[in-house]
């Protein structure tokens, strides 16, 4: 374990409106500024990380006294640290710092020519220089060092423009806030353009099915439906509104001049958290590239809908077989979702990404948040990027339910299940003790009625003596998908987090989910189900009869809990957990719970499984850190070893979850989070999406 | 991951399971929103699950029942 003072805090107090005292302190301030009361007018903040760590010896000891501050905003500093490496003497090394901000790199006591010429060596990002005198700053002597820019007319986004009364002040929050977003884009993270033109446009077809749908509803003399409709636009035009603006104070503060550009986060107020946002963007668009390939609604709506299969129909005999099995691992080997042509996705929506306190890790139609302790504490199970996978595929399996349940808006019939859904869904329950072949997105379809329909049996369980036999009608089973479909995204979810991200490694699933769950609140409320999601998920595949498959992800599940004590994560939780699957009444219920859905989580691996789209995410051939292997443990990212090279193609997820990995096996080389944490986002966003 | 005509479709859907509520994150391990919006009970997961009446006629009969024995226990049925 490596010693030293791994995160200083540079701090910045204002004197007057133009003079700053600037202090390099190696513990938070908060502390100092409660002692000393401040006085400054202002007061800003942000950690600082030691960038060459010497093996054996830990962070080295910078210059004592500041003379002059170099912030480097470059796109790539893990990188530009490599390049810059062998080009630096031992002191300069130790006055060198990453951070999390958009001034990327921080080197002190560089004089602006040799820092001018070190921008240089690495692509000439942008640079400012601060001259420090007797621990001040003058603001007038700041000096940027810029490349001028000339900007393609052509590349220019047309902002939306709206004359409807109703929505215009959401049009114009959108407008400004892309207005805002493209120069800095432009500058700190070109590869967003892309999001920001994307933006544009579906703000532009909002607006125009509003227009439409405004025209179809005076036609009718005013329907409710019509209205209904208006509302829903107005409401994902405030969504995407709000991402926005967290995308405009969460991705540009911190921009040079960087005295004018506070961040809101307070403890990152200096130099914000560019290059940790910068860092969920490259690690959502990696995923997303990876899923590109294949659109989930294409394969359903085209290919599924001609390929039959005789899905099974009856949950209470349930159990799985041959055909369930998922290879360790199949490059060459095709599943049913790979089948019947290509299906790439046309016009892909990237998801806007921030951080947010709030909401911690969510997802939503326009944006994914990772929670605002992942920029103190990533390396901490609970705070870890990995989460934010699960929250990306909330995404793809929002276009899932789409094609299976989704209306149009050129359908006539306006209700959550149509009656062709529930014929189809008639036909699967009459024919469920001998399944015929029928086209896979109904079998799929009708797979998720059929769990919604079994958890309303657990929530009504019927007395030994009732033999009355119920009878469904389209409205209950409308009302059962309702109240129940949450549960069956989440299964979907599960499997596609499991196999795509994790590479079905099903104790690292296990551990990578309790560890974050025991810290968070709902698992304490509803152990069972969340007992019950994870057995399923890692059941899932396994092709094993009901009660087998069930014993051994109960199995798995104890070696996580062990493997996870070992590493001193422990839990009232765990306890529960073991009594909920050992203790023999408590074995049975839970093992009647797990049912429908290891049912419907085996559905799902058959139909969903892909090894080209868990290709395209392992890439372990080019990973020079994989060295062949998908087992997150023989990942050999170390923190002394820098990329020198401007084509990265470091794998965001292996790489976070091998840091994971070492986090859950208590074997971190760094023993400061903050330091961790922030060298994570440094690696990833540095990831060039060219490559 | 997910295209724009789908985002589109999806707001479609929306109008009609949600009625053009906003999204409020439920149900999810890590939302710190979820109490108020359960309290708000905009897109809670009863919002719309009213208790429906069977319609008669148009439906299916469905033996499948989770069987809560005298001594506690539970077996599935079909």
């Amino acid at each position: 374990m490596e010693t030293g003072i791994f995160s200083r805090y540079l701090v910045v107090g204002a004197e007057t409106p133009s003079r700053f005292t600037v202090t390099l302190l190696d513990r938070s301030p908060v502390t100092a500024a409660q002692q000393s009361r401040t006085g400054f007018s202002d007061f800003r903040y942000s950690p600082i990380l030691s960038a060459y760590l010497l093996p054996g010896t830990g962070a080295p000891e910078p210059d004592a006294t500041i003379t002059g501050i170099s912030f480097i905003f470059s796109q790539q500093p893990y990188v530009a640290l490599g390049k810059l490496r062998n080009t630096l003497n031992s002191q300069e090394r130790a006055n060198t710092f990453f951070t999390e901000g958009l001034a990327s790199i921080v080197m002190l006591n560089f004089t602006p020519e040799r820092a001018a010429e070190l921008r240089k060596s690495i692509g000439a990002p942008p640079m400012e220089f601060w001259p420090i005198i007797d621990g001040a700053l003058d603001a007038s002597k700041i000096r940027t060092f810029v490349e001028p820019t000339v900007a393609d007319p052509a590349d220019w986004i047309t902002l939306p423009r709206c004359e409807e009364p109703e929505l215009a002040v959401y049009v114009e929050q959108i407008a400004a806030s892309l207005a805002t977003l493209w120069p800095a884009y432009s500058t700190y993270s070109p590869d967003e353009l892309r999001t920001i033109r994307s933006a544009a446009s579906i703000t532009d077809a909002l607006l125009k099915q509003y227009a439409s749908v405004k025209r179809a509803g005076t036609a009718d003399g005013g329907d409710v439906t019509a209205q209904k409709r208006g509302n829903a636009i107005v409401s994902a035009l405030v969504e995407l509104s709000a991402a926005l603006s967290y995308a405009v104070t969460q991705g540009t503060s911190g921009a040079t001049p960087i005295l004018w550009n506070r961040s809101p986060f307070p403890h990152h107020s200096l130099l914000g958290i560019g290059t940790a946002v910068r860092a969920l963007s490259k690690f959502t668009r990696y995923l997303e590239f990876a899923f590109q390939v294949r659109s989930a609604g294409k394969v359903i709506e085209s290919h599924y809908t001609e390929v039959k299969h005789a899905v099974p129909g009856s949950i209470a005999k349930y159990d799985s077989g041959a055909e369930y099995v998922l290879p360790l691992r199949s490059p060459n080997g095709k599943e049913h979702f790979d089948k019947g042509g290509d299906f790439p996705n046309a016009d892909d929506m990237p998801l806007i990404t921030h951080f947010s306190l709030r909401h911690g890790f969510m997802e939503s139609k326009f944006c994914v948040t990772a929670a605002s302790e992942a920029l103190t504490a990533e390396t901490m199970p609970q705070w870890t990027l990995m989460t934010l996978s699960h929250e990306i595929m909330h995404s793809r399996v929002r276009s899932i339910f789409q094609a299976l349940f989704g209306t149009t808006w050129i359908d006539q019939e306006q209700a959550i299940l149509s009656k062709v859904h529930f014929e189809a869904f008639k036909h699967f329950v009459q024919n469920r003790k001998n399944p015929v072949e029928i086209p896979v997105s109904d079998g799929l379809r009708n797979v998720i009625l059929n769990f919604c329909y079994a958890l309303h049996c657990v929530d009504n369980p019927t007395a030994p003596d009732n033999n009355v036999t119920p009878f469904i009608s389209l409205e209950k089973l409308a009302e059962v998908y309702s109240r129940y479909k949450q549960l069956a995204i989440e299964m979907v979810v599960h499997f596609h987090d499991f196999y795509f991200t994790y590479a079905h490694q099903r104790k690292m699933y296990l551990m990578s989910l309790w560890a974050s769950w025991i810290r968070v609140a709902a698992p304490f409320t509803r152990p069972r189900e969340y007992l019950i999601r994870s057995l399923a998920t890692v059941a899932s595949g396994s092709g094993l009869p009901t009660e087998a498959a069930f014993n051994y992800a109960i199995e798995t599940l104890s070696e996580a809990l062990d493997s996870l004590s070992v590493a001193a994560e422990e839990s009232p939780l765990f306890s529960l957990l073991r009594q909920l699957t050992s203790d023999e009444s408590q074995r049975k219920q839970t093992y009647a719970y797990f049912k429908p859905f290891y049912y419907l989580a085996d559905q799902i691996r058959l139909f969903f499984a892909s090894p080209l789209i868990a290709g395209r995410i392992e890439r372990i051939e080019e990973d020079p850190f994989a060295e062949g292997s998908s087992d997150s443990n023989d990942y050999t990212a170390s923190v002394y070893v820098f990329a020198d090279e401007d084509c990265l193609t470091v794998s965001p997820v292996q790489y976070a979850l091998a840091s994971l990995c070492r986090s859950l096996r208590g074997d971190n080389s760094v023993p400061d989070a903050q330091w961790l944490t922030a060298w994570n986002y440094m690696v990833i966003s540095s990831q060039n999406a060219q490559c | 991951m997910i295209s724009q005509q789908e985002i589109l479709q999806i707001v479609c859907s929306e109008a009609v399971e949600f009625g053009g509520l906003q999204e409020i994150p439920v149900q999810k391990h890590g939302a710190r929103q979820s109490f108020h919006a359960l309290k708000r009970m905009a897109r809670g997961p009863e919002a719309l699950a009213r208790s429906a009446p069977d319609s008669g006629g148009e439906g299916v009969q469905y033996e499948l029942r989770l069987v809560l024995e005298d001594d506690g226990t539970l077996r599935w049925e079909d």
